[in-house]
């Protein structure tokens, strides 16, 4: 993208320069990374949103086999079951919040291309 | 020896979620196609908001970049699709805006006065032909660039950098 050769001593130019924005301008990048901030913010909402309703859709579909399940493990398998549940949801939750950092979520979403 | 990064590595960095290698693109470009969108928008005032809206449009479509080495060409076809979107809806802003810049125009430059010219002779021309000259004259694309931005022929890009560097020495009155 090489300036043409006749063009270098257009007469025009002189009026073009006077309009020339200058090279960089950090309260125009501010203004684009603060607005580039709430869409990621937006984005993220709304992709824990989705989740959660996700979630709350497949515990629903599967509330009966989890009565079932309840019902054939007895009370001492369901307590272990229960325990080792929320051990691992707090695990999770731990290394979420030691590896907090929002340019690189926990899961990522770019391998699933969903953003 | 410590060069500056290629448009491909910041937009690799970019994609996988550095804002820094994204700012640094916004540092990059910003003036060009600023300026470039000073020249095609009609009202000034409108183009510093389409060019916010062009770099949020880029980074949410970085992943569809196929080839970071045409960071430059696809921004400023970002620029041109969304300046010929957006006019419209900026058009109930216009009378506002104009209202400030006709007290911002009272106390000017020289440069300010060509630049005003220039802008006001550009609004003379039809929109297409503004772009062309735009990107070929004032930016210094050539033709063959211009025409993959606007996705135009080739021919058609000459023929519109041509008529509108004629025109527009006609309403400046410059001879070249």
């Amino acid at each position: 993208m090489t300036r043409e050769p006749e063009q270098q001593t257009d007469p025009l130019a002189a009026f073009f320069q006077a309009g020339e924005v200058p090279s960089v301008d950090p309260a125009f990048r501010i203004e684009v990374m603060e607005a580039v901030a709430r869409r990621r913010f937006r984005i993220g909402l709304a992709v824990r949103a989705a989740v959660l309703a996700g979630l709350v859709v497949l515990a629903g579909l599967l509330m009966p086999v989890i009565d079932q399940l309840a019902v054939s493990l007895g009370a001492p398998l369901l307590e272990l079951l229960v325990v080792l549940l929320v051990t691992g949801l707090v695990a999770y939750a731990g290394q979420a919040w030691l590896r907090r950092n929002p340019d690189r979520p926990l899961l990522r979403w770019r391998r699933f291309r969903i953003f | 020896m410590t060069g500056q990064p290629t448009d491909a590595a910041l937009v690799a960095a970019a994609r996988s979620g550095s804002d820094a290698a994204f700012a640094r693109i916004v540092d990059r470009y910003q003036s060009p196609v600023r300026s470039f969108l000073r020249r095609i928008c009609v009202y000034e005032s409108d183009a510093d908001d389409i060019a916010q809206e062009v770099f949020l449009t880029a980074w949410t479509r970085l992943r569809l970049l196929d080839d970071g080495r045409k960071l430059k060409s696809w921004l400023f076809g970002i620029a041109w699709r969304q300046s010929k979107m957006t006019a419209r809806s900026m058009a109930r802003r216009r009378n506002r805006d104009q209202a400030w810049h006709d007290v911002q125009d009272q106390a000017e430059s020289p440069d300010r006065d060509m630049h005003l010219a220039m802008q006001q002779a550009l609004t003379r021309l039809p929109e297409d032909q503004r772009a062309a000259v735009a990107l070929c004259l004032a930016g210094g694309w050539t033709h063959a660039d211009a025409a993959q931005v606007l996705e135009m022929p080739l021919g058609t890009v000459k023929s519109h950098v041509s008529r509108g560097r004629t025109r527009l020495m006609e309403i400046l009155g410059v001879s070249g």
